[in-house]
């Protein structure tokens, strides 16, 4: 130790003395707090609070880079400073061993520059205390990606660079030797491992240098107005930080630099050049042509020799570091294996599209789950699931879906034998004897483990669903399209960041809907979802907030409630970072993050009369009772790549709900909640909350389930007034964007056009065709339509709407819902003749659309309007005639805005002014 | 006591710097002279430990160098002032022997071993630059700084490559009565060009040559050789035959002069006392190594 300090005190000297250093040292300083100094300086970007996190955050996407070229010139100048100035021959005249002076230099170098490292995030940190306080700085998101992250990459690179320094004997050569070791050695590598099915990402990756590069961008563009102007800072969640998830994705990317810094610095040990080694000779003749180049080669091989008689502790340091090396390959390529073969279950299951799904006769009835949450990230349940058997058939199968990750300690059935068979998230039950016709069957499964979702080297751009992913890594035509598995993470559903226990995490829950692949290749959500009577009796460790989707929340250690809900809403969710806002009057309970605490109150304040508002959008559903409004951070809080989420989340579309209900939970998105210039719309908030409670009352057909959403969503706000600003009518599309509305309501959310710009419309041209009432008779009795338990689907809620609506609805219902057609009327030929009795205006209604276009077409005069309703089959006219004593002003197609109808661009062609003398 | 038995070296390159030298040291000073390219400097890399020779032992007090483990303790026994020494620059004169101590686990407590660079900076009359950086130090003060460094840790073996180039008169006398000192209780090995160095301080010398050690004896033994040999002569004349020159000097009035070697009388020539430099020169004129004339006034 006495030594190791005299290292430290050295290093600390020298370097402090040293203008390289010190440039370096505030180079470092300066580029690292900028993200930070320029947060603070912009206070409130884009209208969104900023939270500590952020600061962390945005400062940790330029740290890495930089602390590794900080540390890797520091240490080369170090380590070479002493051969470059002469000094070495007498500092190397020491007793100790080679490996005992490198290892001391590296520490000492550490001394140096792991506090160095930390100064930009202190900075960080700082400002962060000053914008929103001190007690708004947690230490988790500065210390946790600085203990992981930073500090290992200024200690690799640091090491690498003594380890290359010593190697090379110089800086300049000790670059090539530094690019050999970082980008060949992990080449070949990979050329290698690619033998074996394994590809390991590049070390260079562990620096997350287009990170830099993206956030360079994004900071300069704060002074050039454009797009990615708004995305500095991006305020990213202010959930608490995971060091347990964070260490498995950090120490994963550490690996390959590590073994390689770790094998480089080990066989530094016998380049230290205290004593050079004695080379075989190479007689060269002094005539011999290349004598010049051969003696230079010979000079080289001399320099370049390993050191002769290593000391044992050099050996042992060696092994040491070798077996360092290898064993964080190991550890990669174990891990590589351990989820390659959690990636093949899933395959095999997802290929095999199996086993045959439960009969939609069979439907649960009351359904238990007792148990305990934690220790740890831990669960302990006991299920009790009763299913009946609707049916007339005698039912033998069950299948069900649960956690991949729990296991199942036991299963018996209340009667009979049980029979299980498991393949990944998919188990189907076997029952002896089966459930007989109008029968029921208690089955018991006792479940324990660590639920959460395996992200099997996650999701990337170009193949968004894992069957493909997977797929080509397991018959892949070059080994690039191998995957970096080793990559891949588990996402845990108990965690300190927040508690996520959905259905599956919490029971098996049956699967009506067969297992297939969609067009994207993703499996396809279960549709049908039955309500089951539910009971939830878990025991749960002090201090955490926990509600259950029938909106209880957990009291002294337990969380306790019964309620009928469809099962695959069955959901547990909270976390220790919340606090509960004061009550409102609806008896909502409202629980955000401590740092969004004002915020919320703000944002919810409505509250106080949703129940109100509830009864307006849509009468007859109960009140804001047992909801439990909780703050989200969204699927993704895992995700290594934090600015890219929030990116993503910002980029929302304005028609989506900023919030997601299930049962009794909504979850209202963090983006919403911290934004500072626009209070949330409650109308939204209400709208949500309706086509949740709707749904709920009849299990609706997957592929349908988006129109139907939106269908209530959008009828729920149009009724609260905030309906399309134009009414029936498609108006204000660029151009080419009109062919993208021309279809039936998608089945697939990603259509986010259709369901902003048509969709309301086309809702709008609904309500005025059909009469508000007749729309509300004929929804009331699709949803009341509950005998059978079958999914509804769009087929019949337009059989109910036609027999609702009247004789032209048939052909509004095809034209515009099943064939996606769009009507897109124009006004021509339009002529003013004055008579003795007044005047007449004559003109025709041209359909440039492919639907029928019934429109009204009005005459203003200064006594009031003249209307008439005109048809026009595609691509014909229908003809007008309007007659006034007065003085006619305009001919107006569709003022009212009712007529569903495409507004071309340029030349709506919706109104003609008469003018004298024309 | 150090023992070197048949020490070759031939670089990768094919050059045979040392050809079987064989060298016995006992404590005192020995002085070890050669020509440029002789194998001075790679006889003493090998001696120090920093270059590893082609064949040969080394065995230092009983250690054979050959192992790895002994390595470890030669190193601290040997202290060492390389031909191109230079400190560590950012580090003051002080600092870099306080530095040195700490590598080279010097047994002494804070104080003392604070003291003992004191005394070492003053021995070599750094003690006033002591506090400045040591990059900043004249190339003469940075020998003197090597000096001290290579004193530090009170090595039993001093190994000493042209200790004096760059020192001014004062300091080449203070220095050989320094190293005098340290050579009552060590061995050092003094590798000059100046042979007046060695002829001040050493009892015992080594001439090394083509990468052989031609002579190992006391001066007295190579003054002995050339007595009664030398000759000194009008520079304009012609060389008789069987002389060998050894130098050319300038006489009082400023003539040319030679001094040659010759085992007969050279007629017109008066005999010559011979000094050491000139005994040196004579013998390895006599080996056939041709070492570079230089004028040199006459101190007789």
């Amino acid at each position: 130790m006495r030594l190791i300090r005299a290292f430290a005190a050295h290093e600390l000297r020298t370097q402090w003395r040293s203008l390289r250093f010190r440039v370096l040292a505030a180079v470092y300083a300066a580029a690292g707090s900028t993200p930070a100094l320029v947060i603070w300086l912009r206070r409130d970007p884009g209208g969104a609070a900023v939270g500590a996190a952020t600061y962390a955050v945005e400062t940790l996407e330029v740290l890495p880079v930089l602390a590794a070229v900080l540390a890797f010139l520091i240490s080369l100048d170090a380590i070479t400073r002493e051969q470059d100035e002469g000094a070495w021959s007498t500092v190397s005249l020491a007793g100790m061993s080679s490996a005992g002076y490198l290892l001391r230099r590296c520490l000492a170098l550490q001394a140096l520059l792991l506090p160095l490292s930390a100064v930009p995030l202190a900075v960080a940190a700082i400002l962060a205390g000053v914008a929103n306080g001190p007690g708004a700085v947690p230490p988790g998101p500065f210390l946790g990606p600085w203990l992981m992250h930073v500090a290992p990459v200024a200690l690799t690179f640091s090491a690498l660079a003594v380890g290359v320094g010593t190697i090379a004997g110089g800086a300049l050569n000790a670059f090539l030797v530094g690019g050999f070791a970082l980008l060949l050695v992990p080449a070949l590598m990979n050329v290698l491992l690619g033998r074996f099915g394994i590809r390991l990402a590049s070390p260079m990756e562990w620096l997350a240098l287009p990170r830099l590069e993206r956030s360079l961008g994004r900071i300069l563009g704060v002074s050039n107005p454009n797009a990615w102007s708004h995305s500095f800072p991006l305020p990213v969640s202010e959930i608490p930080y995971d060091a347990g998830v964070a260490c498995e994705q950090y120490l994963t990317r550490a690996a390959v630099p590590v073994a390689l810094a770790a094998a480089v610095l080990g066989l530094a040990v016998r380049y230290l050049r205290r004593t050079r080694p004695d080379v075989r000779p190479q007689r060269i003749p002094p005539a011999h042509p290349l004598r010049t180049f051969l003696l230079t080669l010979a000079r080289l091989r001399e320099r370049y020799a390993p050191d002769p008689a290593p000391a044992r502790a050099d050996l042992l340091a060696m092994a040491m570091a070798l077996l360092l090396a290898a064993g964080a390959s190991a550890f990669l390529i174990g891990r590589v294996r351990h989820y390659e073969a959690l990636g093949r279950m899933r395959f095999a299951a997802e290929h095999s599209q199996g086993p045959a799904p439960t009969s939609a006769d069979v439907v649960p009835g009351r359904w238990r789950v007792e148990g305990t949450i934690g220790p740890g990230r831990r669960v302990t349940l006991a299920v009790t699931a009763e299913l009946r058997n609707l049916g007339t058939s005698p039912r033998a199968h069950l299948a069900f879906e649960l956690d991949p990750l729990l296991e199942i300690a036991e299963a018996r059935a209340g009667e009979g034998e049980l029979t299980l068979s498991r393949s990944w998230d998919r188990l189907a039950v076997e029952l002896t004897p089966p459930i007989p016709p109008g029968g029921r069957r208690e089955l018991r499964f006792r479940l324990a483990g660590e639920p959460g979702t395996p992200m099997i080297a996650p999701q990337t751009f170009e193949y968004p669903s894992f069957h493909t992913r997977f797929g080509i890594h397991l018959h892949p035509r070059f080994a690039r399209e191998l995957l970096d598995l080793s990559n891949s993470y588990r996402a845990p559903a108990i965690s300190p960041r927040r508690i996520r226990l959905a259905a599956s995490d919490l029971s098996p829950i049956p699967r009506y809907q067969p297992w297939k692949l969609d067009e994207e290749q993703q499996v396809v959500e279960e549709s049908y979802t039955p309500q089951a009577d539910v009971t939830l009796a878990l025991a749960i460790p002090p201090g955490l907030f926990l509600a259950d989707s029938c909106g209880s929340v957990a009291r002294s250690g337990r969380l306790a409630s019964n309620c009928r809900l469809p099962l695959a809403d069955l959901a547990v969710l909270g976390g220790s970072s919340y606090r509960t806002l004061p009550a409102p009057r609806s008896g909502t309970t409202v629980a955000v993050y401590p740092a969004h605490a004002k915020l919320g109150e703000l944002h919810l304040a409505f509250l106080q009369n949703g129940t109100r508002q509830l009864e307006e959008a849509w009468p007859g559903l109960a009140g804001l009772q047992r909801i439990v409004v909780l703050e989200w951070s969204g699927d993704r809080i895992f995700d290594p790549d934090p600015v890219t989420v929030a990116w993503s989340a910002r980029w929302r579309d304005n028609n989506e709900a900023p919030l997601s209900v299930l049962g009794n939970l909504v979850l209202l998105s963090e983006w919403d909640l911290t934004q500072t210039r626009e209070v949330l719309k409650p109308e939204g908030f209400v709208a949500e909350l309706v086509a949740s409670r709707l749904a709920r009352q009849r299990p609706f057909a997957q592929a349908d389930s988006l129109l139907f959403h939106h269908l209530f969503r959008d009828l729920a706000l149009q009724r609260l007034g905030l309906g399309p600003e134009n009414g029936a009518a498609v108006a204000g599309l660029r151009p080419g964007e009109g062919g993208l509305l021309s279809v039936p309501p998608p089945t697939e959310p990603n259509s986010p056009l259709y369901w902003r710009s048509r969709f309301p419309a086309l809702l709008v041209g609904l309500r005025h065709r059909m009469g508000e009432e007749a729309l509300q008779q004929a929804l009331a009795e699709l949803l009341s339509r509950k005998q059978d338990q079958r999914p509804c689907t769009r087929q019949e809620l337009f059989e109910v709407l036609e027999r609702h609506g009247g004789p032209d609805l048939p052909r509004f219902l095809r034209d515009n819902f099943m064939e996606g057609k769009l009507a897109q009327p124009v006004i021509e030929g339009v002529e003013f003749h004055q008579g003795a009795d007044g005047w007449r205006v004559t003109g025709r209604m041209h359909n440039r659309g492919d639907a029928e276009a019934l429109c009204k077409v009005e005459l203003t005069t200064d006594l009031g309007p003249v209307p008439a309703l005109v048809s026009a089959e595609p691509g014909k006219d229908g003809l007008f005639e309007l007659r006034t004593r007065r003085r006619p002003q305009a001919v107006l197609l569709d003022p009212d805005k009712q007529c569903h109808r495409l507004v071309p661009n340029g030349a709506p062609g919706d109104r003609v002014f008469f003018q004298e003398g024309k | 006591m150090i023992e070197i038995k048949g020490i070759t070296k031939t670089y990768a390159d094919g050059l045979q710097a040392l050809k079987g030298v064989s060298l016995r040291l006992d404590e005192g000073m020995f002085g070890l002279l050669g020509h440029n390219g002789a194998g001075k400097t790679t006889f003493l890399s090998i001696l120090v430990l920093a270059l590893e020779p082609t064949s040969g032992r080394r065995v230092y007090d009983g250690l054979d160098a050959a192992s790895a483990r002994a390595r470890a303790t030669i190193r601290r026994r040997i202290g060492f002032l390389p031909q191109d020494f230079h400190p560590i620059g950012h580090l003051t004169g002080r600092e870099y022997l306080l530095h040195c101590a700490r590598l080279r686990e010097v047994p002494l407590g804070r104080a003392a071993l604070r003291r003992r660079v004191a005394e070492l900076l003053e021995s070599v009359s750094l003690e006033r630059a002591a506090d400045r950086r040591a990059g900043e130090y004249s190339g003469g003060m940075q020998r003197r700084l090597g000096i001290a460094q290579a004193l530090l840790h009170s090595p039993r073996l001093v190994v000493v490559d042209e200790p004096t180039a760059g020192l001014d008169p004062e300091e080449r006398i203070r220095f050989r009565n320094l190293i005098t000192d340290v050579a009552a209780s060590t061995t050092v090995l003094l590798s000059t060009h100046i042979v007046e160095d060695v002829e001040a301080t050493c009892p015992r010398l080594g001439v090394i040559a083509g990468g052989r050690l031609l002579f190992d004896g006391a001066p007295t033994e190579l003054l002995r050789r050339a007595a009664g040999r030398l000759w000194q002569m009008p520079g304009g004349e012609p060389l008789p035959a069987g002389a060998v020159e050894v130098a050319q000097r300038t006489d009082r009035q400023g003539g040319m002069e030679r001094v040659v070697y010759s085992e007969t009388p050279v007629p017109g020539a008066a005999p010559r006392r011979p000094t050491l430099e000139e005994s040196y020169a004579a013998f390895l004129a006599l080996q056939g190594i041709a070492t570079p004339p230089e004028p040199a006034e006459d101190a007789a």
